[in-house]
């Protein structure tokens, strides 16, 4: 039996007067890969951003309604604590985006402010969640280094480390890989199946061929509505809804 | 600019060479059919010479389908249709060798008289010519109910071929010097009712593409 990490019901998100999601019903299955695609402004960026409440910190004037149960609990709530929820929802974005600080610090950062203070146990942590993104071979002879001395594809991996690190249960993922030349893309994408059951990973892209490439479901997002959630490989083989079809075979979008 | 020209274009590519082949495998049937009924000779051996003509188009459709797939990366209907065009290709090039197997078997019977059966294997043939005819049409048009149509007219091919097979055996049983004349006939029956079966194969394309569901209509 499928259970549902995040579970939204009739869910809206306004910016002011400007309604950009339109109600989703959508159960997100836990421990899946799922991918959001949609043409420029469906609201898939939005809606990721609401699951972590970031929309939140990022506008002033965003309402939001309805209900995302998460971990039995409805986020919407306004009893909940978004630092909290944010250490078990990690988020990764565009652009890599590491602190000016070194690499160790990078992925240290998000235990020590959650309490590990032992430098031994600091160590451990970083060791096993750079191992977990395949950074570790690459960088275990200068931890010490800046972080801004990688490459973009290094950068971003340990980006995804330094979500990892506080042992999160949610990866959302916001066009993760758009910065990045093919192979550092690809080496992103075999990371994410890599993550695949051990985390539940929500990844937003425009690159309709990611998607299939690495989701196990994906949903189709358009004008703020949820036209179709489906298995990936059903949906980009024999869609069930023709606006899907059409977008992905190119008619629109 | 029309959303992804390209693909368009290389699928429009596609599908003239399949009616390219098409056009190809009903003359070569048509063509093995003639020889056999007025037996001749050099007529059977033209089919037979002709169907590289139809390897080098399949040969074609593998290797455009191929760059279109792996250039365009086409999904849903789009990459449905171009494994159909594959599948097609590879049934029409059987019914051009199935024609050279009915034009092998002509030079064969070298000129004797066909008996009674001539008349019945040449309602068999005009029947595998109509079903070459409907298949093609209901994949260049995606007209599923002509599509399905495809079964019937299988069914009532295969039921012609028992009877021929049946007539055939009692004629060797009268009269067994003709055994080696009615062994050919046999061979040309069958070669007419696998014609046949490519034909639904090409139909179950047309429900493959339109549904994404897969049929059996040659059961």
């Amino acid at each position: 039996m499928t259970e549902a990490i995040f579970k939204t019901e009739n869910l809206k998100i306004a910016y002011g007067k400007n309604q950009v999601i339109h109600g989703i019903d959508w159960d997100i299955i836990e421990g899946e890969v799922t991918a959001l695609i949609g043409p420029s402004g469906c609201g898939k960026s939005t809606f990721l951003k609401t699951l972590n409440l970031l929309v939140r910190s990022m506008s002033d004037d965003v309402k939001l309604s309805g209900s995302i149960t998460f971990s039995g609990k409805n986020i919407l709530n306004d009893k909940i604590d978004a630092i909290d929820l944010r250490k078990q929802i990690g988020m990764v974005f565009q652009q890599p985006n590491p602190f000016p600080k070194s690499i160790f610090e990078n992925v240290a950062y998000g235990p020590r402010i959650h309490g590990v203070k032992k430098k031994r146990e600091l160590q451990e942590i970083v060791e096993q969640t750079l191992i977990e993104a395949y950074l570790w071979d690459e960088v275990k002879d200068r931890l010490e280094d800046s972080a801004l001395g990688l490459s973009g594809g290094q950068q971003q991996r340990l980006c995804i480390a330094r979500a990892l690190a506080t042992k999160p249960d949610v990866l959302l993922m916001d066009e993760p890989t758009s910065a990045l030349d093919p192979i550092s893309t690809l080496g992103i994408e075999e990371l994410i199946r890599k993550l695949e059951g051990q985390y539940s990973v929500i990844l937003v892209t425009h690159q309709m061929e990611q998607a299939a490439r690495v989701s196990d479901t994906t949903a189709f997002l358009y004008m703020g509505e949820l036209i179709e959630t489906n298995k990936t490989s059903q949906l980009f083989s024999n869609p069930t809804e023709k606006q899907t079809e059409d977008y992905i075979t190119g008619k629109f979008g | 600019m029309t959303p992804r020209q390209t693909l368009t274009t290389e699928l429009e590519r596609l599908n003239i060479e399949i009616k390219t082949m098409g056009k190809l495998a009903y003359d070569a049937v048509d063509q093995s059919l003639q020889a056999l009924n007025r037996q001749d000779l050099d007529l059977a051996d033209s089919v037979i010479e002709r169907d590289q003509n139809l390897n080098q188009n399949e040969a074609n459709v593998d290797e455009w389908a191929v760059n279109v797939i792996a250039t365009q990366q086409p999904v849903a209907t789009d990459l449905r249709q171009v494994l159909a065009f594959i599948k097609v290709a590879v049934d029409l090039e059987r019914i051009g060798d199935l024609a050279v197997e009915v034009a092998k078997s002509v030079t064969h019977i070298e000129g004797q008289d066909l008996a009674n059966e001539g008349e019945a294997l040449e309602k068999m043939g005009q029947d595998a010519l109509a079903m070459i005819v409907q298949a093609l049409h209901s994949f260049r048009t995606l007209d599923v109910t002509e599509a399905l149509e495809l079964e019937t007219m299988d069914n009532q091919l295969d039921q012609q071929y028992k009877q021929m097979i049946h007539t055939l055996m009692k004629h060797a049983g009268a009269d067994q010097a003709t055994a080696p004349q009615l062994l050919q006939l046999a061979y040309i029956a069958r070669s007419i009712e696998r014609i046949g079966d490519h034909c639904t194969n090409i139909s179950e394309q047309v429900l493959f593409v339109e549904k994404g569901e897969r049929y059996d209509l040659n059961s």
